[in-house]
C-alpha cells in the first residue's frame, strides 16, 4: 500500500528523519511510535503531501494518492461553521455531490458519534468532539488508506475504545491505517504492525506480534533479599536485576541461561522463594529498550 | 473547476461571517461616502473611472492578502489534501477576492452613476470596464505574492520591492510630488533618470509601468493609440503570468500551517 524508500526531511540544519525505509501492507494498522520529535508527524504530512523529501520516495500503491482519509494532530476547522455544514463542503470539495454525498455525512456523523451534534456550530464543540469531526471528515470519502496523528489526543475512555473499535472495523473492511500515538496501550490492542523512530531514523519495525513474540523474561519472588545476595546477583549477567526493595529479582531474555545457578544460589542462602514466573515483554519494554538503549 | 467554485463559496463564508469580512463592506461604502458622494457637483468621467478602478484594483490586492492569510492556517490542512492540484486552491482565493471586490465595485459605481456629471454613454463603458477587470486581476494577482501562503524565500520582499517601484515611478511620470519624509529620497529617481549608467534601470521601469500608464490613459477621455488600447489585455496577461509564478511557488512549498 505504502512504500518508502531512504526518505529525508530536513528543517534548515535539523534533520527530521534520515534514510527511512520501510513498507506498509494493505489492510494492515501501522503504529507509527517514538519520542516527541521523532518524525512521526514529519512522517505522515509527507505521506499526504504538505512536504516535500530532500531525498528518497514515497510509493502511494493501488493509485490511494486521492483516496486517502488525513485526521492531523490537532485538527482546527472554520468556527463559525456548523458541523454538517463544514462535513458537507468537505465531502463536496473531495468531488462528493447529491445523494451520495448527504449519505456520506450522515454516516460519518453516526460513525463517530456526532450524530446528535450535526447542526451545532463548530465554536461549541468541545476537544474530543473536534476530535471526532476531524475523523468524520476523514471518513467521508470511504478512503481505502487513512492516516491518523494522535487519533486518540483528547479523548476520554469511552471515546478511545469507540475509535479503537471503529479503527479495527475499518481494518476489517480492507481499509489500511497508519497512525501514530504514545499510546502504546492502544497500539497493543489495535496495530497489526508497528515501527518505532528515533532520532529521526526507522529504530525497529514490523508485525506487532514478532516484535513482542521473542521477548520474554522471567521474574523471581522472594520473601526479602539480603544485600550482599543482591550484589552477588549481579554478578552473574548484567541482565539480572534485584528490585530496590529486595522482593523481585528480573531477568532479561539474555539472563535466561543464569537462571538455574540463580536459583541454586538463592535456596542455598536459604531465601524463600515465592514465585517463579515467565512474563512476555510489553510494549513499553520493547518501546523503552529501543528508544533509551 | 467545480472544487474551485466550492472552495470559493466556502472562502467568502468563512470571510463574510467575520468581523474582517464586516469591515471589508463597511470600507467600500465608507469610500463611496468620502470619495463620491462627498464630492462637491458630483464627479467627472475621468474620476469615475480612474478612482473607482484604482480604489478597487487595491481592494482586490488587499482581499486577496487577506483570504490568503485566513488561509495559511491549518484549517486549511483538511481541505488541500483532498485537492488533485495546489494551483485550485490559488485559482479559489484570487477568484473569490475578484468576485467580492468585483460585486462592492458594482455597487458603489451604481452609486456612482447618480454623481456622474453627464450621462454615462457605452462608448465610456467599453473604455472603462476593461481597464477595471485587469486591475482587479492584477491586484489579485500581486496580492498572492505578498502573502504569507504564497512566499517562499526572499519572493515577497521582491514583490513588494517591485510593487514599490511601480508606484513610485507611476507617481513621478505622472507628475506626483513625494511629500515629506519621501521629499528626502528624490535624489534617487533623479540619478536614475539623469545617469546614463543607469538608463537600462530606467528603461526597465518604463516597460514595466507602461501597461498601468496606458490603461489609465484608456480610462481617461484623453486619445489613445491602438497600442495603448491593448493595455487591459497586457494587464490581464501579466496577472497570469504573476498567477503561474505564484502556483509555481506554492506548489513546491513545505506547508507548515500555524494552529492559531
Amino acid at each position: 500500500m505504502i512504500r518508502i524508500t531512504d526518505l529525508t526531511k530536513r528543517y534548515g540544519d535539523v534533520t527530521a528523519l534520515q534514510g527511512l525505509s520501510l513498507t506498509v501492507p494493505a489492510g494492515s494498522i501501522y503504529g507509527l511510535l517514538g519520542p516527541n520529535g521523532s518524525g512521526k508527524t514529519t512522517l505522515l504530512r509527507l505521506i499526504v503531501g504538505y512536504l516535500f523529501p530532500d531525498q528518497g520516495c514515497i510509493e502511494l500503491l493501488d493509485g490511494v494518492r486521492h483516496q486517502l482519509g488525513f485526521l492531523p494532530e490537532r485538527p482546527r476547522f472554520p468556527r463559525r461553521f456548523g458541523v454538517r455544514e463544514y462535513l458537507v463542503t468537505a465531502g463536496q470539495v473531495g468531488s462528493l455531490s447529491g445523494g451520495p454525498l448527504a449519505r456520506s455525512v450522515d454516516a460519518a456523523l453516526e460513525r463517530t458519534g456526532l450524530g446528535q451534534m450535526a447542526d451545532w456550530r463548530i465554536a461549541a464543540c468541545s476537544k474530543g468532539m473536534l476530535q471526532r469531526l476531524g475523523l468524520a471528515q476523514a471518513l467521508l470519502t470511504r478512503p481505502n488508506l487513512l492516516l491518523l496523528d494522535e487519533p486518540f489526543g483528547g479523548l476520554d475512555p469511552a471515546a478511545r475504545a469507540a475509535m479503537r473499535h471503529l479503527l479495527a472495523e475499518l481494518s476489517r473492511a480492507g481499509k489500511t491505517v497508519v497512525l501514530s500515538t504514545h499510546q502504546l496501550g492502544d497500539v497493543t490492542q489495535l496495530c497489526t504492525h508497528i515501527a518505532i523512530l528515533s532520532e529521526g531514523r526507522l529504530a525497529r519495525s514490523g508485525l506487532l506480534s514478532e516484535v513482542l513474540a521473542p521477548r520474554s523474561r522471567v521474574v523471581i519472588e522472594v520473601d526479602r533479599l539480603p544485600e550482599l545476595i543482591a550484589w552477588q546477583l549481579r554478578q552473574f549477567h548484567p541482565g539480572v536485576t534485584p528490585s530496590p526493595d529486595g522482593t523481585e529479582i528480573h531477568l532479561a531474555e539474555d539472563a535466561l541461561s543464569a537462571k538455574p545457578a540463580i536459583l541454586r544460589l538463592l535456596l542455598d542462602a536459604r531465601i524463600d522463594i515465592l514465585r517463579v514466573a515467565e512474563e512476555s515483554a510489553t510494549l513499553e519494554d520493547v518501546y523503552l529498550e529501543t528508544v533509551h538503549p | 473547476m467545480r472544487q474551485v467554485w466550492i472552495l470559493i463559496t466556502y472562502l467568502l463564508r468563512e470571510l463574510l461571517r467575520s468581523l474582517t469580512g464586516a469591515l471589508v463592506i463597511v470600507g467600500g461604502l465608507a469610500f463611496y461616502l468620502v470619495a463620491i458622494h462627498s464630492v462637491t457637483g458630483g464627479v467627472d468621467r475621468d474620476y469615475f473611472g480612474l478612482v473607482i478602478g484604482g480604489f478597487f484594483g487595491v481592494v482586490s490586492l488587499v482581499l486577496t492578502l487577506i483570504i490568503a492569510d485566513r488561509s495559511y492556517r491549518s484549517t486549511s490542512y483538511l481541505l488541500l489534501y483532498r485537492l488533485s492540484s495546489r494551483a485550485i486552491f490559488l485559482a479559489a482565493i484570487v477568484l473569490a477576492a475578484v468576485l467580492l471586490t468585483g460585486v462592492l465595485e458594482i455597487i458603489v459605481a451604481a452609486l456612482a452613476l447618480t454623481r456622474l456629471s453627464g450621462p454615462l454613454t457605452a462608448e465610456m463603458a467599453l473604455d472603462i470596464l476593461p481597464v477595471w477587470i485587469s486591475l482587479l486581476a492584477l491586484g489579485a494577482a500581486l496580492g498572492l505574492h505578498v502573502s504569507e501562503l504564497v512566499r517562499r524565500g526572499w519572493s515577497r520582499t521582491v514583490a513588494y520591492g517591485v510593487l514599490a517601484v511601480v508606484l513610485f515611478s507611476l507617481n513621478q511620470r505622472q507628475g506626483g510630488a513625494p511629500a515629506g519624509f519621501a521629499d528626502k529620497f528624490n535624489w534617487i529617481p533623479s540619478l536614475i533618470a539623469d545617469s546614463e549608467r543607469w538608463k537600462w534601470a530606467n528603461d526597465l521601469v518604463d516597460v514595466l509601468i507602461w501597461p498601468i500608464a496606458a490603461a489609465v490613459k484608456v480610462a481617461r477621455a484623453t486619445p489613445y493609440s491602438l497600442l495603448e488600447s491593448l493595455s487591459p489585455a497586457v494587464l490581464l496577461l501579466v496577472a497570469m503570468v504573476l498567477f503561474w509564478l505564484a502556483v509555481a511557488l506554492f506548489g513546491g512549498k513545505d506547508l507548515i500551517l500555524p494552529e492559531s
